[in-house]
């Protein structure tokens, strides 16, 4: 009979590692090395494997976890050690062992209390072997009378029952898991299809509301950022209008086009950071005054709707907060009424015209907003997007509508 | 106070801010007759009204003055069309300037229908 004490193996190989430092994570998980030839056992079929380790006592550990995978099955699965003094153990349930022949393959990994690996004993390239052999090939390995307890009667878990499965891998970071998994942000290893850094391309339509009152004065052009151009021959306004009450003026923006990355930081949570430039819509600029700066910078803060979003394609709402940096140049038609009894400063004014004016707000800006991404896969997902914002400290409120794509790549 | 309710006030507090109250505003001074750049359309005969414009004024700001006025080539039926002439700018005018005394105007019903700035040209013909 070549079956090998497994249990006596596994703690000889723990027992003869080597000391590691337990508080050094940075050093990476410890390997707790198993002496080749014991690598591999054989036994009957419908007899439980049973596992025993022996834990370094410098090892912070807080949960060991068999991961197993059956003959014939794809999935690896995983059970919890128990503990029992210096020692975890456990077994695979002689019901999953089964009356086939065939080969188990197993490894072990130690979790400290933040569900980080920190050893581990086999891995799932360079497993431990387990030949189950069927009784008419080896008699001899089945001749005891290994009974498979009733799991009516032996909950997984208990003592002298068969372990309890884990269905749910303890991890602090991706390298904790395995087989294409990653680390979730509830600690747990999990099949992670969200992708985490969003490139988007965004073309965006502005328009917005300027105060008109006294728009036009040469004070107001000269130190607000207001341009006033007379309709009937395109000179700048020099007259002296009259303040009536006009209020508020509204017109087009910019059209800009928007490159941004984002990055998701939770379930619900992203952070984006925009740079844009307008290709059209914008105003002309004074003699003498700055030209304008077609280029904006913006940093964004998503909240995503409804619960993990990001984890299936579909719709995905959210709202949206913003601040930045641009000039808007807000277009509008400006009317006015000369003060006829005051000294010439412009010929060729009427008693009352409309002109054709931008104001240049600017050049800081908060915004809110809500948009929607419908992700037709996990890296693909058209946008769009609804946001008001404030310019400061040349005042302007703006609506902006935003269409785009984004690509998410791991 | 929830955020949205302090978003919405400070956006209302910035925009209106910008843009004062609408209760400062000024009155609307309007031309008269010795306003440089007024049209006047009087009633000077039976068949249509008159279009002047004042060009200057000489005198010390009572009926005696002078004022120098330029007469267009059109005669509208009413002061509304009047108005509606004087606003546009390929009115023929005449090359020459009729002085008409102020107290003219009391003998006459007249209005000031329209009002624009002197080009260049009109005023430096009376520098």
């Amino acid at each position: 009979m070549r079956r090998l004490p497994l249990a006596a193996l596994l703690a000889l190989g723990m027992s003869t590692a080597s000391p590691a430092r337990a508080d050094a994570p940075a050093a990476g998980p410890r390997l707790l090395h198993v002496p080749s030839s014991a690598r591999t056992a054989e036994q009957g079929i419908l007899t439980p494997v049973p596992i025993s380790l022996l834990v370094p006592s410098d090892l912070p550990a807080r949960r060991v976890l068999l991961h197993y995978k059956l003959f014939g099955i794809k999935e690896w699965r995983t059970l919890e050690l128990r503990r029992e003094g210096a020692r975890y153990v456990g077994a695979i349930p002689c019901l999953e062992v089964s009356s086939l022949a065939g080969e188990i393959r197993y490894y072990i990994r130690i979790h400290d209390i933040e569900g980080s690996v920190i050893a581990f004993s086999g891995t799932r390239a360079s497993p431990y072997r387990v030949a189950v052999h069927h009784p008419s090939a080896r008699p001899d390995l089945n001749a005891s009378a290994a009974r498979c307890p009733d799991p009516a009667d032996c909950p997984p878990g208990l003592p002298g029952c068969p372990s309890a499965e884990v269905e749910r891998v303890p991890c602090q970071r991706d390298s904790d898991c395995e087989g294409g998994q990653s680390c979730g942000w509830d600690g747990f290893c999990a099949d992670d299809s969200r992708r985490y850094n969003w490139l988007s391309l965004e073309v965006s339509q502005s328009a917005g509301v300027v105060s008109e009152q006294g728009a036009c004065s040469v004070a107001n052009q000269e130190n607000e950022g207001y341009a006033c151009y007379r309709k009937f021959d395109g000179a700048i306004y020099r007259g002296r209008p009259v303040y009536t009450d006009e209020g508020f003026a509204a017109g087009w923006g910019q059209a800009r086009v928007l490159v941004g990355y984002e990055r998701l930081l939770f379930y619900n949570t992203s952070l984006a950071a925009r740079v844009g430039y307008a290709f059209a819509g914008a105003g002309p600029s004074l003699p003498g005054s700055a030209e304008y700066l077609p280029y904006s910078v913006e940093l964004l803060a998503r909240h995503w709707l409804g619960n993990d979003p990001f984890a299936r394609p579909g719709l995905r709402g959210y709202l949206m907060l913003g601040v930045g940096a641009a000039q808007h140049d807000v277009a509008f038609t400006a009317r006015v009424r000369e003060d006829p009894g005051a000294p010439y400063t412009q010929s060729g004014n009427d008693l009352e015209q409309t002109l054709d004016a931008w104001r240049r707000a600017g050049d800081g800006f908060v915004a809110v907003g809500a948009g929607a991404a419908y992700a037709i896969s996990a890296e693909f997902a058209p946008s769009f997007e609804l946001s008001a914002s404030q310019t400061f400290p040349y005042g302007a409120t703006l609506l902006s509508a935003n269409l785009g794509i984004k690509l998410g790549i791991k | 106070m929830t955020p949205m309710k302090l978003w919405l006030g400070c956006l209302t507090s910035v925009t209106l801010g910008l843009g004062a109250c609408s209760a400062d505003v000024a009155p609307e001074p309007a031309p008269t007759l010795d306003t440089v750049g007024a049209f006047v359309a009087v009633d000077e005969s039976e068949e249509a009204l008159s279009l002047y414009r004042t060009l200057a004024v000489l005198g010390e700001g009572n009926s005696a003055d002078v004022l120098f006025m330029t007469r267009y080539g059109v005669a509208p039926q009413t002061y509304e069309e009047a108005s509606a002439l004087a606003k546009r700018r390929d009115l023929p005018a005449s090359k020459q300037v009729t002085l008409l005394g102020k107290d003219y105007f009391d003998r006459h019903d007249w209005r000031v229908v329209w009002f624009r700035t002197l080009s260049s040209e009109e005023q430096a013909a009376f520098r």
